[in-house]
């Protein structure tokens, strides 16, 4: 019984998913024609969609301190290129390309980060930072399939859905990478299962 | 689903019972989390595409100024044969209006204008600004564009192609090569001040070109004489119209030899082109000293008499003013109230 319900609740979760997803992308697709066409504020919008996703892409690779600076860096890249693309379905996939370069050649020491020039500081203690970074570096020391899937997923809150929607990966693949990076995760850093 | 996967509901969506070790990293993490709203992007000014519409509003206007231009120029080379010219007649009395009138092939400038300065335009190439009393008789219009001058005083300033426009004088003819000029008839006297381009001489006894910045004179019973630039010492000038005029005595080559500077060696050369002997032998060695020849002209050749060797010296050795072309003088071109 338990079986069946489960498997049935799958199934709608599956469509949801389906229909979210083809309605996400025509919505990302209009705002990534405004903003080819010159439209600002559609950029803007894009922006506080991606920024999280962009920060994760960046987040699983390089120092927290970096990551916050290069999503700048990355999204006014985006922003000089957008004429570029040719597909506006396919900006998750192309801003994440970008983001994956930009953190490359971050780690090849090529180019330097423009530090914000507002940078707000951290509104937590010194001790809950220091704390959260040495997950990260937890999660860093993982696999490359489960790094960026768990920060997504822990560090900035999205879901397996929407990192499924945004990674274009399947959600069965995401789950995959959530339960069995988690488990490495919770090996790494001796939290009982 | 795997049975890996099956009780994982809190990490797939937090659907599921809260899974403690899952809310124990996401609380660890948070302080990581981005915040879109506290770092607000700040996009460049389309900087790009105002660079881009500045450069197809310039190649617009490039093209406008292009074809403007072309046809501004093939416009004014159009003139029907034999039409009349424009003239327009100073007033006798000051305040009084100036009258616009029309110059004939065949009507004399003094039937219209006889006691008044006038300016006539020459087609659509250039004008000629007359003195009063200045007596000229169009002689043709069209393709080219033909005066015969016989006294006054008459500054003509043109843009077009070299024999376009010529003068006919008693002591011979004055062929624009594409410049300005000033020309003095005097009974058999022409003289010549060039101030742009070059301007050619030409009688039955030779020619004489005459560059920007020179004066040469025309009679008819001679040769034109040769240029000689109105910076000269005056002592040098009188002295090479002197030597010119028959002087056999050496005085004049003697004082043309003291008073030279590097700038007269064209005179000296062209002076030399016309003699033989020693006076071309003194001239071109006076002129080897202030300005050595160059590669392609031998001395010796020059002062033994040979003239290409003497033109391949003028030719190759000195920095004489450029002829005319519209990418220097395009000045000549515009209306005159624009221009010098």
């Amino acid at each position: 019984m338990r079986n069946f319900v489960s498997a049935h609740r799958g199934v709608h979760l599956l469509t949801d998913s389906i229909a979210q997803d083809a309605a996400s992308r025509d919505d990302v697709a209009s705002l990534v024609r405004s903003a080819q066409s010159g439209d600002r504020e559609a950029f803007g919008v894009l922006y506080e969609r991606y920024a999280r996703y962009v920060h994760g892409i960046l987040l699983a690779r390089l120092p927290a301190d970096d990551a916050p600076d290069l999503v700048h860096d990355v999204f006014l890249q985006a922003f000089e290129r957008l004429r570029t693309l040719r597909e506006p379905r396919a900006f998750a996939g192309w801003l994440a390309a970008i983001a994956r370069n930009r953190s490359l050649d971050q780690l090849r020491g090529r180019r330097v980060v423009q530090p914000l020039e507002d940078h707000p500081a951290p509104p937590e203690s010194p001790e809950a930072r220091a704390d959260a970074e040495r997950a990260l570096a937890a999660i860093q020391r993982l696999p490359d399939a489960y790094r960026e899937t768990l920060v997504l997923r822990l560090v900035e809150g999205l879901t397996g859905p929407e990192i499924a929607r945004l990674t274009g990966l399947t959600p069965d693949s995401v789950r995959v990478n959530l339960h069995r990076g988690f488990k490495l995760l919770r090996e790494q850093l001796g939290v009982a299962p | 689903m795997t049975p890996d996967t099956r009780d994982d509901e809190s990490l797939w969506d937090r659907s599921g019972p809260v899974d403690p070790a899952v809310a124990d990293l996401e609380a660890r993490l948070a302080p990581l989390r981005f915040d879109p709203a506290s770092h607000p992007i700040a996009l460049p000014r389309a900087r790009r595409w105002r660079l881009r519409a500045i450069a197809a509003a310039a190649a617009i206007a490039a093209s406008l100024l292009l074809v403007t231009g072309f046809w501004y120029y093939e416009w004014r080379f159009e003139w029907a044969p034999n039409r009349a010219w424009p003239v327009t007649v100073a007033p006798a009395a000051p305040g009084a209006a100036p009258t616009a009138a029309s110059l004939a092939v065949g009507e004399s400038l003094q039937a219209i204008a006889p006691a008044s300065a006038s300016r006539i335009d020459i087609a659509r190439v250039g004008t000629i600004d007359a003195s009063a009393g200045t007596d000229l008789t169009v002689s043709s219009t069209g393709a080219r564009h033909r005066v015969r001058m016989e006294r006054g005083t008459v500054d003509v300033r043109l843009w077009a192609p070299p024999g376009v426009f010529a003068l006919h004088t008693p002591a011979g003819d004055v062929i624009d090569l594409g410049c300005v000029f000033q020309l003095a008839v005097d009974g058999d006297t022409t003289r010549l001040t060039v101030r742009t381009g070059w301007v050619q001489l030409s009688n039955h006894f030779g020619e004489s070109l005459v560059p920007a910045g020179a004066s040469s004179t025309m009679r008819p019973d001679r040769r034109p004489l040769v240029p000689v630039y109105d910076d000269a010492a005056a002592a040098f000038a009188a002295a090479v119209r002197a030597f010119e005029s028959g002087d056999t005595s050496g005085t004049a080559l003697s004082s043309i030899v003291t008073t030279a500077r590097r700038r007269d060696v064209l005179t000296l050369l062209l002076l030399a082109a016309r003699e033989s002997g020693s006076d071309r032998a003194t001239l071109v060695a006076r002129a080897a000293v202030l300005a050595p020849p160059p590669a392609t002209a031998d001395l010796a050749a020059v002062s033994s008499g040979d003239n290409d060797a003497l033109w391949r010296w003028i030719d190759d050795g000195l920095t004489l003013p450029p002829v005319k072309g519209w990418w220097r003088n395009w000045r000549d071109a515009l209306p005159r109230l624009l221009a010098r």
